[in-house]
């Protein structure tokens, strides 16, 4: 396909243009053949089949010249993916059962997103993320309770969350490195305890239930859409409010990768010192970047609340913040396409994974260990760190 | 006395994390699960050589005594090994990976070790009954009362304080440990065997582990398979307190944590649910007022 003749009468970068995006949509396709057909043992099978195909070295090779290909017109192919995404449900033939799962797992790549600013872009290991997940969860919901509109509570949560995530950013001027890690992971079990014994505010371990539909021009997103042909499940209201919200987080952090402060962001990484001395004020810097990374987590919370219209402190443990770390990481460090992928990746395979029942952890833990041996770098390598030695 | 015992199960943990993160250079949050292992492992000895309590454990008599210990030195040995068996298969081979890729897998390893126990030990979803060995008697020593329990308890942990201490500061292998903490490269440049070094030190430190794993289970004579998470936390808490890669750093900062939780469960209203809390929050003014620990040394940054 890439060598064709001159005398070609459909002029080359047209015909690769329509090639790429009948491939992306092709790719949807297959993967929602794949998440509504494939179960079981068969699954595993050719899952690993696929993994150990990608594994060998022509398959890198080969998956290099796809994404130089893809990376010729990187715009027609987020515009093919936005297509994709959007054409999803009807892919899914309206199974609303896979649509709110493909919403939850975008909901988990948008908090991938806000954690690759602190871990790929600054390099701040952030341990209680589900922390500042939470607290987006409660002061969405307490403010709709309260009575207010979730487009109203939405921001008030990303506030909310961008304040507390300025003073843990105020902590990592101090704290470098592990300690972060660690003052995070304090964080994370404060939070979660919080909300276990302030029952007055949050109703502890009984969690909010019944947290109201979101309305969007007078239509409930409990109802179904009507299309007139059609009728979609009500669950692809909340798919298309989180594909937004996904598209809109991701072209934000694209934008500040892209912009001076990108590349500040890989200068502090690698040389913080060396920064300082170019008349950065790194202090200022990283309390900025760190709640503007926190900001996310406060849009996924909102998100999250309204979607399941349950939330109790179980859904904000350790375990959560380490799930999405393991997304970013898996998705590669510092790329936002790979924080995507990885957060839905990580988010099916669990229902994928529900016939090996009580090993699904087990499982889970010993895939994370042989990922990080292997492709410390994730699936998809950030390419700005291709001279870096990890 | 419950402030101190739990203090003396928190500083043998964090002595064993404060000397990964000094020693090797890892930062280890499945400490806690490998405790737990020591503990599965003891129990099963337990139930195996006492065939599911045929015997009455506490009388005395010399069977019973030495199953007793066989027991816990099963327990010891079994967190050793299991310490190893990880550092090889996951630790090993990240040994020039940044400190980040070090710490993500030990989260793995902890899921390893906490849901084998979960799914493999026989009935290991519910909390085990660990036999009572220490008569729950009470003493009174100068009008405090005291139980057998908190003797055991702390006397060990002391015993094998004393010990460790010993064996950094006089023995050739404490001589070797203490030049890798300072510096690899010097310590490799003299002749000191950097990976042996590294070996024996997570074989220790998953043996102390063990041993706290065990004291905390004789403790509270019940175990669960997640009880290791508590514990690693808590260890943390103390070895940072006190400063990571620091012996006798993580002894201060375990006296603290205990301390902690006895005043604020004592002392609050309702304050035993906020007793977490108090300790983090602690934690967390610690790291951002003195990032290397109460008694950590400055660490000057190379440019």
């Amino acid at each position: 396909m890439s060598v064709q003749p001159v005398s070609n009468p459909v002029p080359p970068l047209i015909s690769r243009g329509i090639l790429v995006f009948l491939a992306i949509l092709s790719a949807f396709a297959l993967f929602a053949l794949f998440l509504l057909k494939a179960e079981g043992w068969g699954l595993l099978a050719a899952a690993i089949a696929l993994i150990a195909l990608l594994a060998l070295p022509i398959a890198r090779n080969v998956m290099s010249v796809v994404i130089e290909f893809i990376r010729t017109r990187p715009i027609l192919t987020v515009i093919s993916c936005f297509v994709g995404a959007l054409l999803f449900p009807f892919f899914l033939a309206n199974d609303g059962y896979w649509i709110h799962v493909l919403s939850i797992a975008m909901i988990f790549s948008i908090m991938a997103i806000g954690l690759n600013v602190h871990l790929g872009e600054i390099g701040l290991v952030n341990l209680g993320y589900a922390g500042l997940f939470a607290i987006g969860a409660y002061t969405a919901t307490l403010f709709t309770q309260a009575g207010y509109s979730f487009w109203l509570a939405t921001p008030l949560a990303m506030t909310m969350c961008w304040l507390v995530g300025g003073l843990l950013g105020a902590c990592s001027v101090r704290t470098t490195g592990d300690y972060f890690a660690l003052v995070t992971l304090g964080f994370g079990l404060i939070v979660q305890q919080l909300i276990i014994n302030l029952t007055w505010l949050t109703q502890g371990n009984n969690g909010i239930t019944n947290i109201a539909a979101v309305t969007i021009f007078g239509h409930s997103s409990k109802s179904p859409i009507n299309l007139g042909f059609m009728q979609l499940a009500p669950q692809v209201n909340f798919y298309y409010i989180c594909l937004a919200a996904l598209t809109a987080s991701a072209l934000l952090a694209a934008r500040y990768q892209s912009v001076w402060i990108g590349r500040m962001w890989t200068a502090l990484r690698q040389d913080s010192i060396g920064v300082a001395s170019f008349g950065l004020n790194v202090p200022y810097f990283k309390v900025q970047t760190v709640a503007f990374g926190s900001m996310f987590a406060g849009l996924a919370g909102s998100l999250f609340a309204h979607e399941i219209g349950f939330i109790s402190p179980d859904d904000f443990s350790l375990l959560q913040s380490i799930e999405v770390l393991a997304a970013v990481i898996l998705g590669g460090m510092g790329n936002i396409v790979g924080a995507i992928i990885g957060g839905i990746l990580l988010f099916v395979a669990p229902e994928k994974l529900r016939f090996v029942g009580d090993y699904r952890l087990l499982i889970y833990g010993g895939l994370l260990v042989i990922l990080l041996i292997y492709r410390p770098r994730g699936l998809f390598p950030d390419p700005r760190r291709r001279y870096e030695k990890f | 006395m419950n402030a101190l015992a739990l203090s003396a199960i928190y500083a043998l943990i964090a002595i064993g994390i404060s000397l990964f993160f000094g020693v090797i250079g890892i930062v280890n949050l499945a400490h806690g699960e490998i405790a737990t292992l020591g503990v599965f492992v003891s129990l099963a000895v337990f139930q195996l050589l006492l065939g599911g309590g045929a015997v009455d454990i506490t009388t005395v008599s010399f069977s019973v005594a030495a199953a007793n210990l066989a027991a816990l030195a099963a327990g010891i040995a079994g967190a050793a090994v299991g310490g190893l068996f990880f550092y090889r298969l996951a630790f090993y081979p990240l040994r020039d990976a940044p400190p980040i890729i070090g710490l993500l897998c030990s989260v793995g390893v902890g899921f390893i070790i906490r849901e084998s126990i979960l799914n493999f030990y026989p009935d290991g979803r519910n909390p085990q009954p660990f036999p009572a060995i220490i008569p729950p008697d009470l003493i009174q020593i100068g009008g405090v009362i005291i139980q057998y329990k908190h003797i055991v308890v702390i006397g060990v942990a002391v015993l094998t304080m004393l010990l460790l201490a010993y064996c950094v500061e006089r023995t050739k292998f404490g001589r070797a440990m203490r030049s890798v903490l300072n510096d690899r490269e010097v310590a490799r440049s003299l002749g000191v065997s950097v990976i042996a070094v590294t070996v024996a030190v997570f074989a220790l430190g998953s043996a102390v582990a063990g041993l706290a794993g065990v004291m905390n289970a004789l403790y509270y004579n019940i175990v669960q398979s997640d009880m290791g998470t508590l514990l690693t936390v808590k260890g943390f808490t103390a070895a940072v307190i006190g400063g990571l890669g620091n012996f006798y750093g993580a002894l201060l900062g375990a006296l603290l944590v205990g301390f902690i939780e006895a005043l604020t469960s004592g002392f609050l209203p309702s304050g035993s649910a906020y007793k977490d809390i108090a300790v983090f929050g602690v934690l967390i003014a610690i790291l951002v007022v003195r990032p290397n620990g109460l008694i950590g040394r400055p660490i000057s940054e190379r440019v």
